[in-house]
């Protein structure tokens, strides 16, 4: 390997920071590799990496560097696909999601996604947020309302939806049905939100409104976003990790990457050099 | 003229010679079908039943026989359609069983009706000791199936993968991604495909006349033999009978204009379930 990536070592140093709470891991990904196809070459290469509790960390790197890869192992939404494989360990709450038996969908109620494109289910906007919600059982009328609309409301949507609860959700615009997305999600009441380069589908007055929520709720969440947009990372994110070739090149908080990385490859992918 | 608009012409030209030559076969066999069908119409086709050689009658029995094989038939084969389209969609592109099965299911589409008549008349006629209404209804939903299969397949690819990605991802059973998020997306197209096999199916008469055969009674008894259109036609028209050519022409148009309406249904019905939900 030519490029340094990111030890177990300066991730102690960085919750050690003089001046800093210490922020405790709520995630932690420990030597982890990702093969799409098993015997094929790995696409992530021996991931160290923690993801602190109500905390906002940005992956960032060029196309192709393996940042929604590690995104997606997060909630094992891979799984899916029967082929694809993980080794190494990924702890959430100190537990090990990756060990066989793991609960699948129990595990994604706890570890939310938003993706890329917006996704409304093709039912009404009250059912998009109860889809979820049903799983879970033994929630009544009165219960699921208050879900709905407390979702909605932390959302940001409420005032937009609250009288066309019943409509169709692909009738709201890109922005609104991004936002539906992510009510859908919290209303779940998840430990971690996964966010898969969430607003480059919108325009920027939608971007602006999402950028906000997710600074909004970090106070309740903790959010692993992944943007190929520089300023999104360093306007959201506490911390920073940069990937590069299926490597974590460098990890840390969101200002010392921006102004201060220690790796050169970095330093040039942030300098608008590459990528 | 340069060469190049020239070429332009002469290929536009013969585009259009060539639509003309396939839209004025169809127009002149649908001019006599209305020609020769109308002068047989009329109420008397819905009520009284197929005539006795040179007496007059009408088509009810054939009707209501059609319908019923018709109808029973695609009740059988939707839900087995449904569910192998369902398993062929899921499975892995390189699995050989579904790679086997698409096969078989692509050599049944394109199998001779005449084909599968026989095969129903050897495994259920045969054994069973006689022609019904039931051995025609198998038969008729053997030449569904395969429709079903493909087109319920090819919906469910269409489904955005990031749809079930984000079901899953809300910690939702795979089962309840299927039926409550897929089925949903895909289902105006399924219908789609459920009714033009319903088309397909209607005015098939080989198969029949070994399973269904026919009969000049009204019954709706599925273990008797069984009036139905197509072979009710294939009878009549074949008869040196003036009165029965009349009745086989009307029978003709009665199942051109049936299939013409579920046509436009299968169009029409995505845009209107889509209208529906927005609505609601």
């Amino acid at each position: 390997m030519n490029m340094p990536s990111a030890t177990a070592e300066n991730i102690v140093d960085l919750s050690s920071t003089a001046g800093d709470i210490a922020p405790t891991p709520r995630m932690e990904v420990k030597d982890l590799s990702f093969f799409y196809n098993k015997g094929a070459e790995a696409s992530l290469k021996q991931i160290n990496m923690p993801i602190y509790n109500n905390k906002v960390t940005a992956l960032i790197g060029p196309s192709g560097c393996g940042k929604s890869t590690l995104l997606r192992t997060l909630n094992r939404i891979y799984d899916l696909y029967g082929n694809q494989a993980a080794t190494g360990d990924i702890l959430l709450d100190n537990e090990s999601i990756l060990r066989p038996g793991v609960d699948l969908n129990d595990l994604r109620a706890k570890v939310g996604m938003v993706f890329q494109k917006p996704t409304p289910f093709p039912m009404s906007i009250y059912d998009n947020i109860t889809f979820g919600l049903k799983m879970k059982g033994g929630l009544s009328k009165t219960d699921m309302d208050k879900r709905v609309k407390k979702a909605l409301k932390r959302a940001h949507l409420w005032k937009e939806v609250k009288n066309k609860l019943h409509a169709d959700a692909s009738g709201l615009s890109g922005g609104q049905q991004q936002r539906l997305c992510i009510a859908r999600t919290i209303a779940l009441q998840p430990e971690v939100i996964l966010m898969d380069e969430p607003t480059s589908a919108l325009d920027p007055i939608a971007t602006v409104a999402i950028e906000e929520l997710i600074t909004e709720l970090r106070e309740k969440y903790t959010i692993v976003i992944v943007t190929h947009n520089m300023q999104q990372a360093m306007r959201v994110s506490d911390y920073t990790g940069f990937m590069y070739l299926g490597e974590l090149v460098e990890f840390d908080k969101t200002e010392t990457i921006f102004h201060n990385a220690s790796h050169q490859k970095t330093r040039d992918y942030i300098a608008g050099d590459f990528g | 003229m340069s060469p190049r608009k020239l070429k332009n012409y002469t290929f536009m030209a013969a585009c259009f010679g060539c639509a003309l030559f396939g839209l004025v076969i169809l127009a002149s066999v649908l001019y006599s079908l209305i020609g020769k069908g109308l002068a047989g119409f009329g109420l008397h086709l819905f009520t009284e039943i197929t005539p006795g050689p040179g007496s007059n009658g009408g088509l009810k029995n054939a009707i209501i026989g059609s319908l019923m094989l018709t109808a029973l038939s695609i009740v059988i084969a939707t839900p087995l359609g449904v569910l192998a389209g369902t398993w062929l969609s899921e499975s892995e592109k390189s699995s050989k069983a579904a790679e086997a099965l698409r096969f078989l299911n692509g050599m049944l589409m394109s199998a001779p009706s005449i084909l599968v008549g026989l095969f129903v008349y050897k495994v259920i006629v045969v054994t069973t000791g006689g022609f019904s209404g039931w051995a025609g209804t198998v038969a008729l939903a053997i030449l569904a199936l395969p429709i079903i299969v493909s087109t319920t397949e090819e919906m469910l690819r269409l489904v955005p993968t990031t749809l079930k990605e984000a079901g899953s991802g809300l910690g939702v059973s795979r089962w309840r991604v299927m039926t409550q998020l897929c089925y949903r997306a895909a289902g105006p197209g399924i219908m789609t495909g459920i009714l033009l096999s319903m088309a397909r199916i209607t005015g098939e008469t080989a198969p029949l006349l070994f399973t269904a055969l026919n009969s000049n009674f009204m019954t709706t008894d599925m273990s008797q033999p069984m009036a139905n259109l197509p072979v009710t036609i294939y009878q009549y028209a074949m008869s040196p009978y003036e009165s029965w050519n009349e009745l086989a022409w009307a029978g003709a148009l009665l199942i051109t204009v049936f299939i013409l309406i579920i046509n436009l249904l299968a169009t029409a019905l995505p845009r209107w379930i889509k209208a529906l939900r927005a609505a609601k």
